[in-house]
């Protein structure tokens, strides 16, 4: 096969989101990658491999025997000062939970791809948020793309805010609606690339002169101080967010920002949005004000670290916002909800908007602009959010009660 | 960062690393105490040293080519057996049976290896360490492989030594047995000349009569056996039947002796094979007649093997009963089938007349290779022979104060040369022991092998992870169809380079290399270089997870219950 020399190939502009995913990486000059396959991620994965084989610069493509070998291999090269990256979705991440706490204690700037696809049982390869949610706490930032150019710049902004931080940074796509679907995309040059990546250059690494272990027992002294470090790095992120998207606009002319807002100004009822939804909600939003209806949408793209200043400043007076969840925190609200409320609580009652929960499309259920309409309408009627959260789509209705034979529901 | 009374201070935020990290164990987490299992370091016996006939450590001469350290690789075996270029040549290497690299690549070729051992120390004459000659002076009657071993063994503890050889030249079964195409001559010659190097006189054309022992103080007594067994049957004195041994110490000698074309070759040990072989390469047709099954024949199976390849017919099963002369001036040998009967002493089956009649076959000459026995009529006085066997005690004693005896006529003698070789070095101690009044050392380098653990190390011991699955370097080869008329050696050396790369092969099953692959794994920092070598377990942090256990190439290291 022969090299691909920056700059010198016309590179193919039709891609799938995890096509892309590859190319980001691939463009971001990674070093080293480990991955296990898993529906959806499989393709993230292969072009990854052919890519990486033909790259003139060198690169190690471990092949392990699970996820969690992955992300420790990940941990171990990252360590050395090499860039790292991993894709994985659903099952495969929640193995990977125990080293994801470890990247991000170990201030390591892995950066993964995470294909939403919902967790078993029941067994599904479609997409929901549940798995990458349920990472919020691993101390990794987290992006939610809409779109496969997104998902292509993410991965390439992830390398700078991750090694810029020092922590890990997680970059997620849909399955299939944006892993396997194909889009038009601009690929930027890699000369462009190198100027706004540069090689890493690691605050710590592996010194085969000054041996040293990482990780190993931290007391009361000191172990609170180390943790409040990594608290403060990634809401110093969070501040220089719009910084690195803005030189990354001045590059390509592409603007993304944490949270993105349209109409919300005159809005009576603004949605609140993340992922692949999002640009169907673009669509909605634009039919509706087209028919005079007070619409607004507000995208949240970054959600660690949470960007709670800039939605209070978005959302400040706007009566009504409907948060539409493709998640769940079972027992309690759908989690961008509930999210949203801890960040609004510190508004003064009077600018504060009412809040209602929509949980809806989990396991792959299609979430089409019949289902964002219906949402609007229930928002608009309904004075108070009550119940907080309703479910869109659930379409059995209650029955009497009944003894359920083993087995059958 | 300062440290104030053993403990870590950060003055500031920005003083913190990112991460936790530590430049040793923790000092106040001691996780040893966590433990009830613990790991320590005990090398197992490997299955090629255990098996070696000259007490070789095999293992560690493999370490040794392996680093290219050719001299100290030459010492390290020079204790053990003087002669690697001999036993690489000749040895019938049983340490290669049970290798485990067989399982993963292929067996280690451990002849090859010592043989490039043993040309080093002739190539570069390295000599070992010599005491002066202090201790009471030893004669040596027999200079085969036991005599010159027991010679050497006694120099380098400090003996000043006489060999008394009858034969014109020394070396015995070396100089006057083996073929060229098995052992050159000029190796033989190497040989003797480094024995003599060492200040070991050599006195050639000098048999040793029986009065002669008066004036000898302690000696070894390493005779060959002289006479060959006869076939026992009419015809046994015409012309054209010839004696195996001496048809090769005329070979030895130089001469092309023509016995004729078609040669019946009496016999199944390796003299009969060395016989039918040389006349093969003489341009003869030899048969190689045997009374028993290919399986009982005493020759060692790698020159049977080779003999096959070489197109030479045997006849099993057979045994001759009369020779007279043929018209044509050659001779009709006649033979009849055998069968086997119940084991007798030696384990193998009794050979029975079998029910056929017989055959006879025209030959040219026969060439009788039945074995060799005592000749009693030299032996000193005090000395006693049983059953064709010198006696003597567990300590190498014959019945005459002072004399000891090993070799061909001794008992377990004339198996093979690195036995010989063995127990002329075990002679030799037994000797020097008594004359010293007091036990070798059991440190020192002449006694068998280092302190392990005798449990053999075995494949499954083994972690694989670690090993490449690499063919062997196998050496070349003389085609068997180039073989009659040239008795170039069969096979070729492997070459230093060649040697090398075989030895890095080798596992080292059971030893530790020093490969630090414990220590670096050692989630604790638990495991410590010793100074001068090997490896000790800090047991106050060594948490026994087994993690160096798991990880250790060649199962040095082990588990056992916790000591405290």
């Amino acid at each position: 096969m022969k090299t691909i020399e920056p700059g010198t190939e016309a590179p193919p502009t039709i891609l799938t989101g995890n096509q892309a995913a590859a190319w980001g990486a691939f463009l971001s000059r990674v070093q080293v990658v480990s991955a296990y396959p898993i529906t959806p991620q499989t393709t993230v994965i292969e072009t990854l491999a052919d890519l990486t084989a033909r790259a003139d610069w060198p690169n190690r493509f471990v092949n392990v025997e699970s996820e969690h070998s992955a992300m420790a291999v990940c941990i171990g090269a990252s360590y050395g000062g090499v860039r790292t990256f991993t894709a994985t979705s659903s099952q495969g991440l929640a193995l990977m939970h125990e080293l994801l706490h470890w990247a991000a204690g170990g201030r390591l700037p892995v950066v993964l791809v995470d294909v939403n696809r919902a967790m078993a049982p029941g067994w599904s390869i479609w997409t929901d948020q549940q798995d990458s949610l349920s990472q919020r706490d691993t101390g990794w930032a987290q992006f939610y793309c809409s779109s496969v150019q997104d998902i292509l710049d993410h991965v390439i902004l992830a390398f700078r805010m991750a090694e810029e931080a020092s922590v890990p940074v997680m970059v997620v796509e849909d399955a299939f609606v944006l892993s396997h679907t194909a889009e038009a995309v601009s690929l930027p040059a890699p000369a462009e690339v190198d100027r706004f990546l540069p090689p890493r250059r690691p605050a710590f690494s592996l010194d085969v002169e000054k041996p040293r272990a990482f990780g190993g027992l931290l007391g009361p002294d000191w172990y609170q101080e180390v943790r409040k470090d990594l608290h403060e790095s990634l809401l110093r992120l969070g501040d220089a967010a719009p910084r690195i998207y803005g030189e990354w606009e001045r590059l390509t002319g592409r603007s993304y920002a944490p949270v993105e807002a349209w109409g919300v100004e005159d809005a009576d009822v603004v949605l609140l949005t993340s992922g692949a939804v999002s640009s169907t909600a673009r669509e909605v939003v634009a039919t509706l004000r087209a028919r005079r209806k007070r619409v607004g949408l507000v995208q949240v793209r970054m959600f660690r670290p949470f960007p709670g200043e800039r939605l209070r400043e978005v959302l400040r007076g706007v009566p009504k916002v409907a948060v539409l969840d493709r998640n769940c925190s079972f027992g309690h609200h759908g989690i961008f909800h509930q999210e949203l409320k801890s960040a609004l609580y510190s508004m003064e009652a009077a600018e504060r908007p009412r809040i209602y929960g929509y949980v809806l499309g989990l396991g792959g259920r299609d979430v089409g602009p019949r289902a964002l309409q219906e949402v609007v309408r229930l928002t608009e009627v309904r004075e108070a959010p009550e119940p907080e959260t309703t479910w869109i789509g659930a379409v059995l209705p209650e029955g009497p009660e009944q003894e359920h034979e083993e087995g059958v529901r | 960062m300062k440290i104030a009374r053993g403990r870590v201070q950060f003055e500031t935020r920005q003083d913190l690393p990112l991460s936790a990290n530590s430049l040793g164990a923790t000092d106040w987490n001691r996780t040893g105490s966590w433990k009830y299992l613990e790991p320590f370091h005990r090398d197992l016996t490997p299955p090629c040293s255990d098996r070696c006939l000259a007490d070789v450590d095999v293992v560690a001469m493999m370490r040794r080519v392996e680093a290219g350290r050719w001299e100290e690789a030459v010492r390290g075996v020079l204790p053990a057996n003087p002669f690697p270029a001999v036993t690489g040549r000749l040895c019938p290497h049983p340490c290669t049976a049970p290798c485990n690299r067989k399982a993963h690549g292929g067996g280690i070729d451990v002849r090859a290896v010592e043989r490039e051992v043993g040309d080093w120390k002739l190539r570069h004459r390295v000599r070992p360490v010599l005491p002066p000659e202090i201790l009471p002076s030893v004669h040596v009657v027999g200079s085969g492989p036991a005599g010159l071993a027991a010679a050497v063994t006694l120099r380098t503890l400090g003996h000043p030594v006489v060999v008394h050889e009858a034969a014109e030249e020394a070396g015995g079964m070396l100089r006057w047995s083996a073929p060229a195409f098995r052992l050159p001559i000029d190796v033989v010659h190497a040989e003797i000349e480094w024995v003599k190097d060492l200040g070991v006189r050599i006195q050639t054309s000098t048999p040793v009569l029986r009065d002669d022992y008066e004036g000898f103080g302690p000696a070894v007594l390493a005779l060959g056996l002289g006479r060959s067994r006869g076939l026992g049957i009419p015809g046994e004195d015409l012309p054209g039947v010839h004696d195996a041994c001496r048809f090769l110490a005329d070979l030895r000698r130089g001469e092309r002796p023509d016995l004729g074309q078609r040669v019946a070759v009496i016999g199944g040990g390796n003299t009969a094979l060395d016989a039918a072989r040389s006349l093969l390469r003489l341009g003869a047709e030899p048969v190689v007649i045997y009374r028993r099954s290919e399986r009982e024949m005493p020759a060692f199976r790698e020159a049977v093997a080779e003999a096959r390849e070489e197109g030479i017919p045997f006849r099993f099963h057979e045994v001759p009963v009369a020779l007279e002369p043929a018209k044509g001036g050659g001779l009709l040998l006649t033979i009849r089938g055998t069968v086997p009967g119940e084991p007798d002493e030696s384990g193998r089956p009794r050979v029975l007349p079998g029910p056929g009649g017989v055959t006879v076959i025209e030959v040219d000459a026969v060439v009788k290779a039945l074995g060799e026995e005592l000749s009693e009529e030299l032996l000193p006085r005090g000395v006693e022979a049983k059953g064709g066997v010198l006696v003597v005690d567990d300590r190498w004693r014959t019945g005459r104060p002072g004399l000891f005896a090993c070799g061909e006529a001794a008992p377990g003698g004339g198996r093979s040369v690195a036995e010989s070789i063995r127990d002329g070095r075990l002679c030799a101690i037994a000797l020097h022991e008594e004359v010293a009044g007091a036990p070798l050392p059991a440190d020192h380098p002449l006694r068998r092998l280092p302190d392990r653990d005798p449990r053999i190390a075995k494949f499954k011991d083994l972690n694989m992870a670690w090993f490449a699955g690499d063919p062997p370097e196998a050496p070349r080869r003389l085609a068997p169809a180039l073989r009659a008329g040239s008795f170039d050696p069969v096979e070729e050396g492997l070459g230093t380079d060649r040697a090398r790369t075989e030895a890095a092969r080798c596992f080292k099953c059971g030893t530790c290399t020093g490969c630090d692959t414990c220590l670096v794994y050692c989630p604790d920092f638990a495991i410590e270089r010793r100074p001068g070598g090997g490896y000790a377990v800090n047991l106050e942090y060594c948490k026994g997870c087994g993690v160096c256990v798991e990880e250790c190439p060649r199962a040095a290291v082990h588990m056992r219950r916790a000591s405290s």
